[in-house]
């Protein structure tokens, strides 16, 4: 942590100076460019340095260098390196637990990061090893004969793109974030070229630094870019990918520049997500359906203070019980302790910075002309070890939606912050309406121990999202949540094209990005 | 309730349990979980040693105890994987003329851990998936569990049969 100030903002002797990592070196810290401040306190904690990069020379030195390292490696091989670097990132994952302390995370939502990311990596290392050849390339599908006599026959082979693959990641999860792009496209043989979201930079810093120590990867694999990507998209080719994830303002104006539709460059965004979570007919309360859909909106409200690309924004129920749901959820969000996540008694931290924090509020000021606020006093509520004059904190603000179907923002705005909107509905038919009104989520899930309930939501929503999962008393004690990682499970929706961060993406020119697949991942 | 969306039986789903053996039933009447717990039956040396020389399988691990010693797999001599296969299907198969037309073939074949002599196997068979194929028949596709005294997995595979339809 940095000294302890008198008033206003100032940098601490140990501030951290970030620069990129580049062509095989770390580039040097150049001119301050953007002071990055706590979360809890306000203070500078790094700066992110500019210095002269020319992104030509940092694609083309990823293709020619990291490419054919990688492309040399079968997919045993890469596997191999995914697993040395997981394993040394868990030696060392105690700097990054204290460094995400700046970004307002408390010891749970770190170790979602943190190793939710390296056990991403393990996840990936063991899939290509169990699952992938020991080859470079892949067999997809069987022999189609052409032929009448067969001395004429197809075979779809995949094979590593000649290009890299362009990683810009989101502010919420530096670690995992990062981690969960870079793996599959390691695993299918491409270089990556990662740049952090600023605001939280400095954590990613760090995890490309522990990379670099460990050796694991062979040179070329990573960049990583801090600050400014300056003219790097005007040099990207058919075979580079950009996975990108953030706000769908940003994600648009990427893709429409002109240099990804000249040269069709593949683009996969992840961006806003209206989630929802549906509390069917029969979970009446006190049945042990309606409790785990109270327990999880609380939940996704709280963890990472709702800075999570995946968390319920949008709760559904019957109409005839939103009285109750209203309610537990009010009774459950006020035992909440917020505060400096360096308290053991904080359950919540803020938000990543002042700036998230003014746009989630505006965010909640627009909601507000469709819903009512329920619970939460943004301008009046308790902190621990902290001053809320001075760091980004928001406690739970949820609200009431009286008119869903006339609604459209609700529907349309994430605030992403620790806010959540409750709805009610008179039918399952309208249930699956107004859930598909998000426009294609990353995760919906649904609290039923109704099969045909259960099926007919899922064959409803199933199109629209990534994941649908089913929560019910049998899986109870096993199901790790709404939104947690799932690096088994395809990670998307129409947010994220299916085959988003899946190795084949970054694979072969005859795989086209499929279509959004609908994942049960849950067995009940 | 995975299973209950998506049609197809996975093992931990309840599963249906009643006097009239599963192979009774017609295509159309037979329920997805439908399932038959087998009687138990012990493998003894002399039945390693009659399928070893009938079938000419003699393996050294079948035959050998001293080929077995620090062997990674084996803990001594151990039963066959198709004699366990055999036994299973004699364990339960319903041998009176029925619905059952045809044994199609098996999916998905593992052997997970060794039987010895001595030791005794069950089997477990469930309905899992449902195909029609024409009017007159449709495939079954069964989840079967080979499991030893101690209840722990010694095979699994699908096993596809050819059901009549009602008619």
């Amino acid at each position: 942590m940095t000294q302890p100030q008198s008033s206003g903002a100032r940098a601490s002797d140990n501030v951290m100076k970030l620069d990129s990592f580049v062509r095989g070196k770390w580039s040097g810290a150049g001119d301050p460019a953007a002071e990055i401040h706590s979360a809890v306190t306000g203070d500078v904690v790094a700066l992110a340095t500019r210095s002269d990069l020319d992104m030509r020379e940092i694609l083309a030195y990823g293709r020619a260098v990291g490419g054919k390292n990688l492309r040399k490696l079968s997919f045993h091989q890469r596997a191999g390196l995914l697993k040395a670097l997981a394993d040394y990132l868990s030696q060392h994952k105690d700097r990054l637990y204290k460094l995400s302390l700046h970004a307002g995370a408390t010891r749970t939502d770190a170790m979602i990061d943190v190793d939710g990311g390296i056990g991403t990596l393990f996840a990936y290392a063991s899939k290509g090893r169990r699952e992938l050849p020991n080859t470079r390339y892949l067999l997809d599908g069987n022999v189609e004969g052409l032929s009448k006599g067969g001395a004429f026959a197809g075979q779809h082979i995949v094979t590593s793109l000649h290009g890299v693959a362009l990683h810009i990641n989101a502010f919420n999860f530096p670690c995992w974030g990062m981690l969960e792009k870079l793996a599959p496209a390691l695993l299918a043989g491409v270089p990556v070229v990662t740049k952090p979201a600023t605001v939280t930079a400095y954590v990613a810093y760090e995890l490309v630094r522990m990379i670099t120590e460990s050796g694991a990867l062979p040179e070329g694999a990573l960049q990583f870019i801090v600050g400014s990507t300056g003219d790097l998209f005007d040099h990207l080719t058919c075979q580079d990918v950009v996975s990108f994830t953030g706000s769908a303002d940003t994600s648009q104006k990427l893709q429409r520049h002109p240099v990804v539709a000249r040269e069709a460059v593949r683009f996969i965004a992840e961006r806003d997500s209206l989630n929802a979570a549906i509390l069917a007919p029969d979970a009446e309360p006190g049945s042990p359906e309606f409790d785990l859909f109270i327990k999880e909106v609380a939940k996704e409200m709280t963890v990472k203070a709702g800075q999570k690309c995946t968390a319920i924004r949008r709760a559904l129920a019957p109409s005839a019980q939103l009285d109750a749901v209203i309610t537990a959820l009010r009774d459950r969000l006020a035992k909440v302790v917020i505060g400096n996540p360096e308290s053991d008694k904080v359950r919540m931290g803020p938000l990543v910075g002042l700036g998230q924090r003014s746009d989630v509020l505006a965010h909640v000021t627009k909601l507000r002309t469709e819903a009512e606020l329920v619970a939460g006093d943004p301008d009046n509520f308790p902190l621990v070890d902290a001053d809320a004059r001075r760091g980004a904190f928001v406690p739970p603000l949820l609200l009431h939606c009286a008119k869903p179907v006339a609604a459209t923002a609700v529907h349309e705005i994430e605030a992403f912050g620790p806010v959540c909107t409750v709805m009610g509905y008179d039918e399952l038919d309208q249930a699956i309406a107004l859930t598909n009104r998000g426009g294609g989520s990353l995760v919906a899930s649904v609290y039923t121990h109704d099969i045909q309930a259960a099926a007919e939501l899922t064959f409803g929503i199933g199109s629209f999202h990534g994941r649908v999962a089913i929560i019910d008393r049998d899986c109870a004690t096993e199901h790790t949540g709404h939104g947690s990682p799932m690096p088994q499970m395809v990670h998307g929706g129409r947010a994220a094209p299916a085959a988003a961060r899946s190795w084949a993406v970054s694979a072969a020119c005859n795989t086209t990005c499929s279509a959004p697949r609908c994942r049960v991942p849950l067995a009940c | 309730m995975l299973s209950g969306v998506t049609g197809r039986w996975l093992k931990g789903s309840p599963v249906l349990e009643g006097d009239l053996h599963p192979f009774r039933y017609h295509y159309d009447d037979l329920e997805i979980g439908r399932t038959l717990v087998s009687k138990s039956r012990q493998i003894t040396l002399d039945d390693i040693e009659h399928f070893a020389h009938f079938t000419g399988d003699t393996f050294y691990a079948h035959m050998d105890e001293e080929a077995t010693k620090g062997h990674p797999f084996f803990p001594g001599r151990v039963a066959h994987g198709y004699l366990l296969l055999s036994f299973a299907a004699g364990l339960f198969v319903d041998p009176d003329y029925g619905p059952v037309l045809a044994n199609y073939g098996l999916d998905s074949l593992r052997f997970v851990k060794p039987v010895q002599p001595g030791e005794q196997i069950q089997v477990r068979l469930t309905a899992k998936e449902k195909t029609p194929r024409n009017k007159q028949y449709g495939e079954v596709r069964w989840d079967v569990e080979i499991t030893t005294g101690t209840g722990e997995t010694a095979a699994t595979y699908e096993l596809l049969t050819m059901n009549a339809m009602r008619g």
